[in-house]
Parts: C-alpha cells; structure tokens; sequence
C-alpha cells in the first residue's frame, strides 16, 4: 500500500518511478490487514496529526473512486467494558477532540442505539464519524493500475539483495533477484515489516520488527454491524510492548457480508502458524461484544505482520547515512490508514516542498543516538 | 493426555485404531460422520425412524472392522477437528464436538492423520445447474440413503471410479445415458501388459464393465461432457470427443437427454490438519494438491504424527488400509509398545502387500492423467467458483496479467473465499494456472493451508473444555452417546 | 425416486409446501426423493443450487431448518415437522 502509494502520486509528477516487490503488488502486510483508516485509536500529537491528514486524503480519493476500492466512512466506535476504561476513553477522547477530531460520547443506552447488537454489559463509548474503512487489495490494484497507465514500471519478483553505491554514497543500482535496477535519484524503502532486514542489505538501518495480528473471517451474515467496534483497550495493546500475547477485540462487517474479527498483537518474528488459542481468546472477546455472533461459524483466520518501531510512531523522511535513500515505513497496525499522507509527505520531500504536515516526529534519524539530521 | 488419536475412521483409520489397539495402545477414533467406514464404505446417517446410529459400525461394514465396536477404542463420532496444533508433551486438537454447546479440546501424544480426500471436479459450462453432483455424491446417496440422483443419468470425469458408481445407477433402476472418459482406451492398452499383472483388479473392472453391457449403458473413452444446458434444472448433456490433450474435436459433438449429470475427475486429499501441523508434503507435478511425505513406517516429517491413506496419495481402499494397518504399529512403537512377535509379522506382511498394491495405484495413475485442454471448454461467463459466482473470465484475467499465485487470484477475485473455503475450486484453480502459464503443476502454491478446517460456530471456538479428563469434564460438553448430528 | 423398502414417513415443510420422506433421509435426500432438486439461491448471483458432492465438502446444498441458517442438507438428518426453507447463503441468527 505505501509504496504503490507513494508511486502513483510522484507519477504523477512526471517523475520516472518503479516499484519493487520481491512477490507482487500487495503480497505483504497489504493482503492481511483489515483496510481501517483510523483517527480514533491515534494518541494526540504526532501519531494523531499524521491519521488526520490521511484520512481527509482517503476521503478524496474516496470520492473519486470509492466503488472501486470499497471506500466506506462508516465510523467507528469505541466501548469501555467498565467505568474505569470508560474515564480513560473519555479523557482520550477529549483530548483528540482538541486537534480536531468528530467525537460523540455515549452512555450505555445511547450505544445500543447506535449498535443494536451490542452487548448489554457495557459502560459506555464514544462514535468516531472520522474512522473508515477500504479494501486494500483493490486500493493497492487501483495505484499500480494508474501508476502503469501514467507510464511507470512495476516489477514483481524482484527482491532487492544489494546495491551498487556511486559517488558520495547515492545508491546508483539496486541488486534484485530480477537483475541490476538503476536507482535514478531516490530509493524509496517500504518494505514494512521487512525494512529492517531491507535497510540492512543496502548499507544502513531502521528499527521495525514484526508485530503478529490474527484476523478471523466468518461466514457471510445479515448485518449486524455498520460500524467498526473496538474495545477501548486496543489503543494500549498497541502501545505496549509485553512479550506475552494480548488480544483486543475489533469487530466489523465487509461489503460481502462476512464479520472480520481482531485482534491480537505478539512478538513472534514471522512465524506463519495460526495460534489456535489466540484465535479462541478473539472469539471470545469478540462475542463478549456482540453475543449474537454465537452460533455464526468461523471460516478462517489468518496472520498478518505489522511493522512496529520502539516508539510506535512511522519512519518516513531521509535515512541519517546513504543520501537519496528515503524510508517510509513503520506503520504498526496503521498502514493502510496512513498511507496516503506517508505518500503526501514522500512526494513534499522529492519535491523539495515545505513538508505538509511536520515531519522531525518521524524522522528516521531520531533513533541514532548522536544523530544529526533532521527530517 | 490420552496416548493416540486417529483422526479419520475410513479403512486408513481403522486399520491404524485397530492395529494400535491390539498393541496395547489406548486409542482415541475421531470423525465427522456419525459412523465408522468414511467414504468408501458408507453407512447410514441414522437408524430407521431417524433416531441416533444405536452402533458406530452400520449395517454394511466391512466384518474385519467389527472389532472396533467393542470398546477398546474411545470414539468420537460426529465431531470435526478444525484445528490441529503442537502442545507440550504432544499435540493438542480442537473439535466442535458439540452443536449446542461449547467445542472441545483433546491433547495427545501421537497423532495418524487419516482424513482422506475430496473429489476433483473441473469446471465446465453448466455444471452448476441443479441435478449436476459428483459421482461420489451420487454414489453416497444411493449406498447410504437408496435415493436415486435422477432417472436418466450421464456419468462423466476420468478414472477408475466411474465404473462402480455408473454400475451402481445401473443396477438401481437409474437409465445411464453413457459412461464418458476423458482417458482415451489407448492408455489403457498401452499398459495392457502390466494391467493384466492384476487379475483381481481386471476381474473387477470387468464386472462392472458387464454389468454395464447388461444395462446397454455406452462406455464413451476419449470424450468429455462439455456442456450443460437446462432452464433451472440440468436437462441436456453434450458429450464431444478429446484430441489426447483433451481438447474438444470440432463437430464430434453428440447431445443426451438427461436428468442428472454425474462428474467426477479422480480425487485430491485433505490436507488441512497435516498443514496446520506443518507436516512436510510433496507435490508430484502431475494430480493437483499435495501429499504428505513419509517414511516407510508411514512416520510423516513431525516426529509422533502419522499419516496414511489418500493423504499420502490417491491409492484407494486397499493400499489406505494397509498403510493404516502400518501406521498404527509404528505409532504403537513411537509410545513404547514394543510389537510382539505376532505384531512384527502381521506389521512386515502389511508392508509387503503395501508394495504390490502401490504399483497398482501408480499404474492407474500412469494410465489416467489429467490433460490441460479442459480449459478450453470453458466460455467466459462459465462459473469457476461455484460459492462466490466467480466467472471462468475473471480468473482467467487475473491469471494472465496479475499473479501465477493460487493465494493471490483468490485475494483479486475471491475465488476460494465462499463457504467452501476452495476446497471444490482449488484444485481446478491450481491446474487452471499451470495450463494457461505453461508452469509446472503445483508451483502455483494451492489452497489447502485452512488454519480452519471446517467452519466451526464461535462459541465453541471460545468456550471449550479439555476432554482428556472425562470425569471433570464441563458440564456443556455431552458424552459421546448423547451426542446429536448437528446442525 | 427411490428403492422402495418399509417405510416410516417423516414429514416436514418445504418454503411452505407439505412433503414426506422416509425416515432416515438427510434433508438434501428428502428433498430429492420430492422432486426438489434446488433449495438455496448463491449470494453474488442469486443462481439455484443443490446437492453437488454430497458429503458435506462443498457448502453448496446450504438449506435454512428451523432456526438455523446456512446448513448442510446433505449432513443434515430429517426430523419431524421439520420446517426447511430455501437458504439466501447467509448464515448467522435468524433475528439479525
């Protein structure tokens, strides 16, 4: 998703762009996500700033296309299982709110008219109308589509191994399992979860490691939800960093009738084996939420990878070492939400325009301890 | 933590439950019917009145297999494993041992994988009008229920199988319009000289082949059905010859009138638990799916998991029992039992007749391949999914310009996504990649990895008790003969 | 349709249409033995289907009995006043 992002937008520059991927478009985290776009479970400041500006940017792209991705402003809506979560979701809330973010809060009665299948046991929530969803297979199909027809390359099967370094450290070729790829003036790394292990093989280094999430597919039903559900303590399970397994229920329903089910978080590298007991721990927590989801049938599950960095906030912007590399990566769970503003924020960089949005909070230099560049 | 779980209770899993037992072993028999015999031998769902089977083994079991009904062997039938996954000490699987209350969980030392194999279909134009079934499906119905699919029915694929079940219709009272087989006669004659190396095996082919004759029922070789037509139910059949890549021959074509349809492609086996296990498996480039790897004492690649039967390829009842047979003696030794010497004989001799029905099977596989040219029978609008209402054009089109990927098609086209979960069209996406790309069959990676292997409600995925300690048992569980065929 | 033997009726509904079967019968057999060959209508298409492989690995012969939707007629035993109903592919509470 960031990169055929990133890639549709300097096409359409007329810059010359290709995009590499040692699968296909969209083989990655791309396939085994859920398509949120999410303000509501961003912290204020930073991680917030950079969800807001790319959720109005979905939005337009929304617009222009929305069939064709499943683009849907559905909302969101977040529910605290006792009055204690709930006083933390509220102060979050409120303090969202202050960068500009739509919130309603909701007493226990006023949810279930939002959400009539709801459990009857819970304290309370607040309706993000900011939060949406889209299908990121179409979303990633309809970038390469425009990126081809604006003249661009894309090239699957090309796994990028090494590169070949020109005057003053630019990278002047990339190394692939598809042959010798001249580098023109940027090198763009996206390779979410596995940019770490990308930045390695050309010299440099990010810290994003894998973060493990189940998604459990169910049986197509008649609607039982319009929205995205979450428990309110998702937003700590992705900031904390514990090393057992934590699962925190995310329900919602699909264009083709099936409910996703989430979520989990661990730290397994890239182990591909389902873990039947987190899969048994979403089911619960999520028919705890909506207790009519019983007797409907799981058809499948699977896991996905999220690139997760020490301080759950992106890298996008300049690596510190090797001039004309720029890293756009690091998401966690949020990739495809904040895809289109990592892309504005590429394309403001190459450009050499001022930044849209403040970009030091992400600065793939704020790891290195005597670092020196800014964003 | 019980001992061993056989997990299958067709010849493969009795035979392995059986020889296990005889050594000492405490076996757990798990399958998702209601009764013991799996596909082959097929019993009743319930007993007359529609009450619960009052015994596991149906009236037509085979007698050798008797010895199970007399309670050395735990069983739990109609239950499906939809998960099987490492534990301490061994391995821990999951069913949905009750409908209306919460799942269970079994956790064993040694584990045979016996859970056999589905049907392979290939797309055609109007196969998914109504009346249109497997032959394997006709055949369950008719043994099992004595319902008939129609009374003119045309029976069409490839392989051995369509014999029995032609024969079966025949003998019913059914009209059989024709046999049709994709195979022309001249593979069969090339090979004539090594067929006839198994008179038992010719003998039965040419019983049905008589019993045929005798119901002046067609044996068509070297065609395919090509076509389906039908308002809102199937009602013409059109039969073409086959170049040898089964290709139609133009203008060979000849209509039937019928009123059910019969197909049947030979067989792919059920992979999901050896997956979910990460047995190693195989592909031999030439059936679509794969098949687990194992050594001569049917040990598969994970130490303690045994696996036997179709699993390890299509070879039919006879060589699926005595890899059972070997299956639950290596187990039985893998838990300590050391094999008296009336074991050890019974075991050596199972492994020598494996031999000589293994070639068998290899023979028939040799004489029936699959040819690429089915895909030319296809119109752009002809279902591939059957589930999702994918069109053939649409997986086509994701073929030639987006992937060779089996996982990616059904991510761009959601071919593989419906109930089935790709179980019908899998197989014929994975040979549909292979004929239009030129690749290898099986490079395409398959859809048999299913971390659930059959759709189970979520409150038995989220409540569950561990059924190794029966006596603390949770009260939401029923015993074994208190359970109901679900719904 | 069928072999004739001793027969015990079982009787049932069919989108409202009163039929018999023998006892015994899975709901897709009964439903055979009547003549019905379709009882579920495909989500994306709204096409008719029936039985297809008949052992319960296609999810093709989905049939609504009772209050349960989306089941195997195929695996599924006949009983009693059982009221079955053509099935729209959905699974899920019948209330929802």
């Amino acid at each position: 998703m960031i990169g055929s992002a990133i890639g549709t937008r300097l096409a359409a520059h007329d810059i010359s762009v290709c995009i590499l991927d040692r699968y296909e478009p969209a083989a990655g985290c791309s396939s085994t996500g859920e398509g949120n776009i999410l303000v509501s479970d961003k912290l204020p400041g930073a991680d917030l700033a950079l969800a807001l500006r790319s959720a109005l940017l979905w939005r337009e792209l929304g617009a222009k296309l929305g069939d064709e991705i499943e683009y849907d402003p559905k909302g969101g809506l977040v529910v605290a299982h006792s009055d204690e979560e709930l006083t933390e979701l509220f102060a979050l809330a409120r303090s969202q709110q202050l960068q500009g973010v739509r919130t309603r809060f909701l007493a226990p009665d006023d949810l279930r008219t939002v959400e009539p299948s709801l459990s009857e046991n819970l304290a309370g929530g607040v309706f993000y109308d900011d939060d949406a969803q889209v299908q990121p297979m179409r979303a990633v199909g309809a970038h390469i589509a425009e990126i081809r027809r604006l003249g661009g390359r894309v090239v699957a099967g090309a796994e990028v191994v090494g590169a070949e370094f020109g005057h003053e450290r630019r990278i002047r070729s990339v190394t692939t399992s598809a042959g010798r790829i001249e580098a023109g003036s940027y090198v763009v790394n996206a390779a979410g979860p596995w940019a770490s292990e990308l930045a390695q093989r050309l010299g440099t280094a990010v810290p994003v490691v894998p973060r493990r999430g189940h998604v459990l597919v169910t049986e197509p039903v008649s609607p039982i939800t319009d929205h995205k559900v979450y428990e309110a303590n998702y937003v700590g399970s992705i900031h904390g960093g514990g090393s057992e397994w934590t699962v925190s229920a995310v329900v919602e329903a699909t264009v083709s009738g099936t409910m996703l089910l989430g979520s989990s978080r661990e730290s397994v590298g890239f182990a591909r084996t389902p873990n039947p007991a987190i899969v048994a721990a979403i089911a619960r927590s999520s028919v705890a939420l909506f207790p009519c989801l019983e007797r409907v049938r799981l058809m499948r599950t699977y896991v996905g990878f999220r690139p997760a960095t020490p301080d759950r906030l992106p890298i996008i912007g300049r690596d510190a070492s090797i001039p004309g590399l720029l890293h756009a990566t690091g998401h966690e769970g949020a990739g495809i939400g904040l895809a289109e503003a990592t892309a504005e924020a590429i394309e403001d960089l190459v450009l050499g325009r001022a930044p849209t949005i403040e970009l030091a909070p992400y600065s793939p230099g704020r790891f290195d301890t005597g670092a020196r560049e800014g964003p | 933590m019980r001992e061993l779980v056989v997990v299958g209770a067709g010849p493969a899993g009795m035979a392995a439950a059986d020889a296990a037992a005889r050594r000492g072993v405490a076996v757990t028999l798990i399958d998702s019917a209601s009764r013991l015999g799996g596909q082959i031998y097929r019993q009743p769902l319930a007993d007359p009145g529609g009450s619960e089977p009052a015994r596991p083994g149906g009236p037509s079991l085979p007698a050798r297999f008797r010895s199970l009904e007399d309670e050395r062997v735990e069983m739990i039938l109609g239950a499906s494993v939809w998960s099987a996954s490492r534990a301490p000490n061994g391995f821990a699987l999951r069913l949905d041992a009750n409908p209306d209350g919460g799942g269970a969980v079994v956790e064993t030392q040694a584990v045979v994988l016996a859970t056999g194999a589905s049907e392979l279909v290939l797309p055609f134009p109007g196969w998914e009008l109504p009346g249109v079934s497997t032959a394997g499906g006709a055949q369950a119905l008719l043994k099992s229920q004595n319902v008939r699919v129609g009374r003119r029915v045309l029976v069409a694929g490839s392989g051995p199988f369509l014999l029995p079940v032609a024969a079966s219709l025949a003998r019913s009272g059914a009209k059989v319009a024709a046999v049709v087989e994709a195979c022309s006669p001249s593979r069969t004659m090339a090979k004539l000289a090594r067929v006839l190396m198994y008179p038992s095996k010719v003998a039965e082919a040419l019983v049905y082949m008589r019993q045929l004759a005798t119901h002046r029922v067609p044996f068509l070789g070297g065609s395919a059905l090509i076509s389906c037509g039908g308002s809102d139910r199937v009602q013409r059949a059109v039969v073409a010859r086959l170049d040898q890549n089964w290709v139609p021959v133009p203008r060979s074509e000849r209509s039937f009138e019928v009123d059910a349809v019969c197909v049947s492609f030979g067989f792919v086996p059920r992979l999901e638990l050896c997956r979910q296990l990460e047995l190693e498996d195989t592909h031999d480039g030439a059936h679509p799916g794969a098949t687990a790897v194992h050594d001569a004492s049917m040990a598969s690649s994970v130490p303690g998991v045994f696996v036997a039967g179709e699993l390890t390829g299509v070879g039919g009842a006879v060589v699926a029992e005595l890899e059972g047979r070997i299956a639950g003696h290596a187990a039985a030794s893998y838990l300590g039992r050391a094999p008296g010497p009336a074991s050890a004989t019974e075991w050596a001799k199972a492994v020598l007749k494996l031999r000589r029905a293994s070639t068998f099977a290899d023979l028939l596989g040799d004489i029936y391949g699959l040819q690429p040219g089915w895909t030319t029978w296809q119109t752009a609008s002809t279902v591939f999914c059957r589930c999702e209402d994918v069109t053939w054009d649409t997986v086509r089109h994701a073929i030639d310009v987006e992937t060779k990927s089996a996982r990616a098609v059904r991510g761009l086209t959601r071919c593989g996504m419906g109930y089935c979960q790709g179980r019908t069209c899998g197989p014929a996406l994975e040979m549909a990649i292979a004929a239009l790309t030129g690749a290898r069959l099986g490079d395409s990676g398959d859809l048999h990895s299913r971390p659930v292997a059959v759709p189970v409600p979520l409150h038995q995925v989220a409540e569950w008790s561990d059924l190794s300690e029966p006596e603390r048992s949770s009260g939401d569980v029923a015993p074994p003969d208190q359970r109901n065929r679900g719904r | 349709m069928s072999v004739e033997a001793a027969y015990v009726p079982v009787h049932f509904h069919f989108d409202g249409a009163e039929l018999q079967a023998p006892s015994g019968l899975t709901i897709a057999a009964g439903l055979l033995y009547n003549g019905v060959l379709s009882w579920r209508t495909t989500r994306v298409a709204g096409m008719p289907r029936g039985l297809f492989c008949g052992i319960g690995t296609c999810f093709d012969c989905l049939v609504d009995v009772n209050d349960s939707r989306a089941v195997r007629a195929c695996l599924t035993v006949l009983r009693e006043g059982d009221d079955v109903r053509t099935s729209s592919s959905t699974g899920g509470p019948a209330h929802a």
